[in-house]
């Protein structure tokens, strides 16, 4: 059993499954079982996704036998998880009532947007030419993309579809460059052993 | 549903109450339910049921990966889980290079023609050519004055000074959509519901209640700073 | 000394003005016209212009009902009328389990039950891993996925007779919110149209797509999407939200030039 817990098993299973996947790519050989990969990599993803579900009930039942601060919220959080799960498979009305009344308001309320508002106001600060260009472009920006833009100046759009369409275009370009590039150095780094952050070491 | 929930959500914008630890540990346990409920659906229709009705491979190695990722769950056993681990990061790691060679690299180093347009078009072009290569410029080639290196290539240091200048008009355009995505994130639509019966009768005690709080604790919100 | 006002109740302040700017709008509608962004005119014809018989396969990751889902509803209506018409085949899988929902919330406004299951539409539904459900969808969506939503098994389904990978596809379109760099890498410079609905804070990195003609159109909420609803002649949600969202955007672009000018006037008296 000690060969199981190596490190160099996961390392080699990395690097093989990895080479095969590019090499049935580009190839064509192979391909059937390329695919038969791929979906063991979904059923992986599928129980990786419940080892979080998991982990969060144990967090919060050991809130509730220590009785630490806050645990009766806990129960609200069981009470929510059984009475949804039940609902989504034996009583199809109160499923989609919890949809429509309780789950989609609540996770939308969760993404409003007030977090970007300290940004603005204390983050925004012109201090030299450089910030000015940004300040300059935001706001230019943010005006095209509303329905009062149009109404202030047209001209101010033109400059703002320009910067969008031309000089961001550019640098975003850069950017994806960068991000493929390095996509590709992982490969190479995970080939030569180098890569090893899935087994949680840097 | 929808003022209640709303109210209760935007009460931690006032002061940290249990009205929001309420709807934060509410969410929690529907998400938790629903991914539990699709998860299992999932392996029942995809690995069990071909299963139990003969067709072993491939589901058995998949169902087999999948529960070895549960022995992460226990300190012993946590070796063994990055078996499952490696080969969903090894299939990660190929797709994204698989992909990202044709689009995000072969595929962005197209260059539009400088002389065969209009002059604007033509302009245009190039300058999304110089903001890209002085983007790169940027990012790779930035040396330090003085040195080696950055005698010998003051001309790619001069490249990433004008990269900057694109850059900074870049991240710009990117938080002013950020402040129009934010404008019509989640307000707008809760707006909609509470300006109108009932969310507005919702709306008006949630008001009082507000009021109230702030009269009975004026005088916490405010602090002397120090000399 | 004089007392000052807590940071945090300054920027639950500048909340609750936000709150109220957004809010005013919406009871009081300004009316500001809508103009329809040219974006908008090439997704719309590029749906259009799909050939009779093509299979669109729609790609859901996120739920984000008031606003990018509200771009989904807007581009599902449309090519749900070429589907009802009998000249296009539509294909639903979700990447997450929040879609699911909206689909659920969504069903009648969609009128999915008045379709033909199986020959007209399937629902692929969950298929977890992200990028990597992606791929294989695009490879082998049968070896992906055995079975639809309901449990059904593909290989009853009509429709998926014909649909075993991306060269199957007329068009692919993915809602998202976040970086388009996945579903380009999956879906992108196949020879499969790809449209993308994803935010509006994500068009700086869905351009340089847009250029290299990986991207053929997007679909961001707000404007854009409000743009569209006018084009198909059917106003929704985002239509209502145009207004709010032009003055919570001047409310902030105010926050940010009244917080600049109080800087350099009290770095001048400094």
């Amino acid at each position: 059993m000690s060969i199981l817990r190596r490190r160099e098993l996961p390392m080699s299973l990395y690097i093989i499954v990895m080479v095969y996947l590019i090499f049935s790519n580009y190839t064509g050989i192979g391909t059937s079982l390329a695919g038969d990969i791929r979906g063991w990599g979904i059923a992986i993803a599928t129980f990786a996704g419940l080892i979080g579900v998991i982990n969060i009930s144990y967090l919060h039942i050991m809130k509730l036998y220590q009785k630490r601060e806050g645990w009766p919220y806990s129960i609200v959080m069981f009470t929510c998880f059984i009475v949804y799960f039940f609902a989504a498979y034996y009583y199809k009305p109160g499923y989609d009532w919890i949809i429509s009344n309780l789950s989609i308001p609540l996770g939308a309320a969760f993404l409003s947007g007030f977090n970007t508002l300290g940004v603005i106001f204390r983050g925004s600060k012109a201090r030299s030419i450089w910030s000015g260009l940004i300040l300059f472009s935001v706001i230019v920006t943010a005006l095209l993309m509303v329905s009062l833009g149009p109404l202030i100046s047209p001209s101010i759009l033109d400059i703002a579809r320009w910067i969008k369409d031309y000089p961001t275009t550019g640098v975003f370009r850069a950017v994806t460059i960068g991000i493929g590039i390095s996509i590709l150095m992982l490969v190479v780094r995970a080939i030569l052993g180098m890569e090893k952050s899935y087994l949680g070491e840097l | 549903m929808f003022p209640i929930i709303t109210l209760m959500c935007w009460s931690i914008l006032y002061r940290h109450s249990f009205l929001w630890e309420i709807v934060q540990h509410s969410i929690v346990g529907l998400s938790l339910a629903l991914i539990l409920k699709f998860m299992l659906d999932f392996i029942m229709g995809n690995m069990i049921t071909p299963i139990l009705g003969g067709s072993i491979y491939p589901a058995i190695i998949g169902l087999t990966l999948g529960l070895i990722t549960w022995l992460r769950l226990a300190k012993s056993t946590r070796d063994f889980s990055y078996i499952s681990f490696a080969i969903m990061t090894g299939i990660g790691t190929a797709i994204c290079a698989i992909g990202a060679a044709g689009p995000q690299i072969l595929r962005q180093l197209n260059v539009a023609s400088w002389v065969a347009g209009t002059p604007v078009t033509n302009f245009n072009n190039f300058i999304m050519w110089l903001s890209t290569v002085a983007t790169i410029a940027y990012f790779i080639f930035t040396y330090k004055r003085g040195g080696l290196a950055g005698s010998l290539f003051t001309g790619l240091n001069g490249l990433a000074y004008i990269g900057r200048f694109f850059m900074m008009l870049a991240f710009g355009t990117t938080l002013g959509s950020l402040i129009a995505e934010m404008a019509i994130m989640g307000v707008t639509g809760y707006a909609y519901y509470y300006v109108r019966p009932p969310g507005i009768y919702i709306l008006a005690i949630g008001l009082i209640i507000l009021v109230f709080d702030i009269s009975r604790r004026w005088e916490t919100f405010f602090y002397t700073p120090e000399v | 000394m004089k007392k000052k006002l807590k940071q945090e109740y300054e920027d639950s302040i500048a909340a609750f003005l936000f709150i109220l700017v957004a809010s005013i709008p919406m009871a009081i509608p300004l009316g500001i016209p809508i103009e329809v962004d040219p974006m908008t005119i090439v997704l719309h014809d590029l749906i259009e212009d799909i050939p009779d018989g093509g299979i669109v396969l729609y790609d859901l990751t996120i739920l984000n009902w008031f606003t990018n889902f509200q771009s989904d509803i807007a581009i599902f209506k449309q090519i749900l009328v070429r589907v009802r018409a009998g000249e296009l085949y539509l294909v639903i899988m979700t990447e997450t389990t929040g879609p699911i929902m909206g689909i659920d919330k969504a069903w009648d406004t969609l009128k999915l039950g008045e379709l033909d299951y199986g020959t007209q539409w399937v629902y692929l539904g969950l298929i977890p891993g992200g990028e990597a459900a992606e791929a294989a969808v695009a490879s082998d969506v049968h070896a992906a996925k055995t079975t639809d939503h309901y449990g059904t098994p593909l290989s009853e389904l009509p429709l998926m007779d014909r649909f075993h990978s991306l060269e199957d596809l007329a068009l692919v379109v993915t809602g998202m919110n976040t970086s388009p760099d996945p579903p380009c890498r999956q879906f992108g410079g196949k020879g499969v149209p790809l449209i993308l609905q994803n935010g509006i804070s994500t068009i700086p990195l869905m351009m340089p797509y847009v250029e290299a003609g990986i991207i053929q159109a997007y679909m961001t909420p707000g404007l854009q999407t409000a743009g569209y609803e006018k084009v198909q002649g059917d106003l929704g949600l985002a239509t209502s939200f145009a207004d709010a969202q032009s003055t919570t955007v001047a409310y902030a672009l105010v926050l940010m030039l009244g917080t600049n000018l109080v800087y350099h006037w009290r770095k001048r008296k400094t």
